[in-house]
């Protein structure tokens, strides 16, 4: 199970946070993002994935 | 005639669905681009002969079409992963379809000589948390001991510096990823900001596969949001300390804690300002932490960050109102001068 390798991964499994906590409720809208990148290429849109659309933020 | 606005964005985007309608009351057309739509459902074609520019782009649904020359202001909101007519584009091709759809884009909005709200190169420029930090900190604001490293040994000593506790944070994204692989790939799902334990010391070592930002946790009174639009500052105080959920990181919404509006000292109104205006940006969002000893401390700006969650637990911010009237204004701006 523990095949990660970065410490950010090492804390993400045993921290307290995770994507229940980290999502909006439904109704408000998404909080705080800072754009990666405004068009895609080689970066990362984590904050506007449709899939996050109910209320992902970062 | 250039009173027209664009509207850069995603299908998803409720701001720029709002947007549209508002700019629609107030008599401006608007024509939106949803990246995630993007080349499918447009026709775009850009001309240049004899030094003349002529460029314009077809929604192909609504048959709704623009002349870029007619375009006075651009509202950049979110991005999105291209769709092509093909959903099966073999690995090499989609690579170059995705890069060569990104030239072309870009080729069209930089050619344009209008009002931007907020422009790419200012937004690109004013992403890093590393250098914001430092920016922050000439223009006068305080901010936390940090430490960015993949070194384990700077790790420890600056955990034996900052003495009270220390916090960890991705500065890219809290997503860690997940968003970038399928479900069952995903072995972690987020990271908000943490408190650095013990524990998590055991694994420091760990830190030399990936660069790591470690901050000294700044105790709080309370959180502010300040959105900055246009010259328009608007402050929100979050009670972040109401709940457990929101003491280390005010982003959980699964909380009910209070927003209200925050009334800043005239200078750091202007130096909030004036941070989100050094970067060229027309629009800002930044993290402040007020100190139970009524310091101010900065934490980042977000030059892409929402504001219509601000705006509904704050309802006597015109937020929307305000960005409305600035690509208005600069729309028709731009048109008499043109």
């Amino acid at each position: 199970m523990e095949k990660v390798k970065s410490f950010t991964f090492k804390v993400a499994k045993t921290a307290d946070s995770n994507s229940k906590q980290l999502k909006a409720q439904n109704g408000v809208a998404l909080a705080g993002c800072s754009l990666k990148e405004l068009f895609p290429g080689a970066y990362d849109y984590a904050c506007a994935q449709p899939a996050h659309g109910d209320g992902a933020w970062c | 005639m250039s009173e027209n606005v664009l509207i850069i964005t995603n299908s998803a985007d409720l701001h720029a669905d709002i947007m549209v309608s508002l700019l629609k009351d107030e008599g401006m057309n608007s024509f939106r681009i949803d990246l995630d739509a993007f080349p499918r459902d447009f026709e775009i074609s850009k001309e240049i002969h004899q030094n003349q520019f002529r460029a314009s782009i077809r929604h192909i649904p609504s048959s709704t079409e623009i002349d870029f020359n007619d375009i006075g202001a651009v509202w950049t909101r979110k991005p999105a992963d291209f769709t092509f007519l093909s959903d099966d584009l073999i690995n090499q091709e989609k690579a170059y379809a995705d890069q060569e759809t990104d030239h072309v884009l870009n080729s069209l909005l930089y050619s344009l000589d209008c009002y931007w709200m907020n422009h790419p190169l200012a937004v690109r420029s004013a992403l890093w948390k590393g250098e914001q930090s430092i920016r922050a900190a000439k223009m006068g604001f305080k901010i936390p001991m940090s430490l960015i490293t993949n070194k384990p040994e700077s790790v420890r000593q600056f955990v034996e510096e900052v003495k009270d506790e220390v916090i960890f944070k991705a500065m890219s994204s809290p997503f860690l990823g997940a968003e970038k692989v399928a479900e069952d790939e995903q072995v972690v799902t987020g990271l908000g900001t943490t408190i650095v334990t013990d524990d998590h010391m055991q694994n420091v070592a760990s830190v030399k596969e990936v660069p790591c930002y470690f901050q000294e946790y700044i105790a709080k009174k309370f959180e502010l949001r300040v959105t900055i639009i246009g010259d328009h500052v608007f402050a929100a105080k979050i009670h972040s300390q109401q709940s457990e959920l929101t003491k280390i990181d005010f982003r959980d919404f699964s909380a009910e804690i209070q927003y209200e509006s925050f009334d800043l000292t005239d200078e750091m109104n202007v130096r909030c300002r004036d941070f989100v205006h050094s970067y060229d940006l027309q629009y800002g969002a930044m993290d402040i932490i007020v100190t139970p000893d009524d310091e101010y401390v900065f934490l980042e700006n977000n030059p892409g960050g929402e504001f219509l969650f601000v705006q509904q637990l704050v309802p006597e911010f015109n937020m929307m109102e305000t960005l409305a009237n600035y690509l208005i204004k600069g729309a028709k701006c731009y048109s008499s001068k043109n």
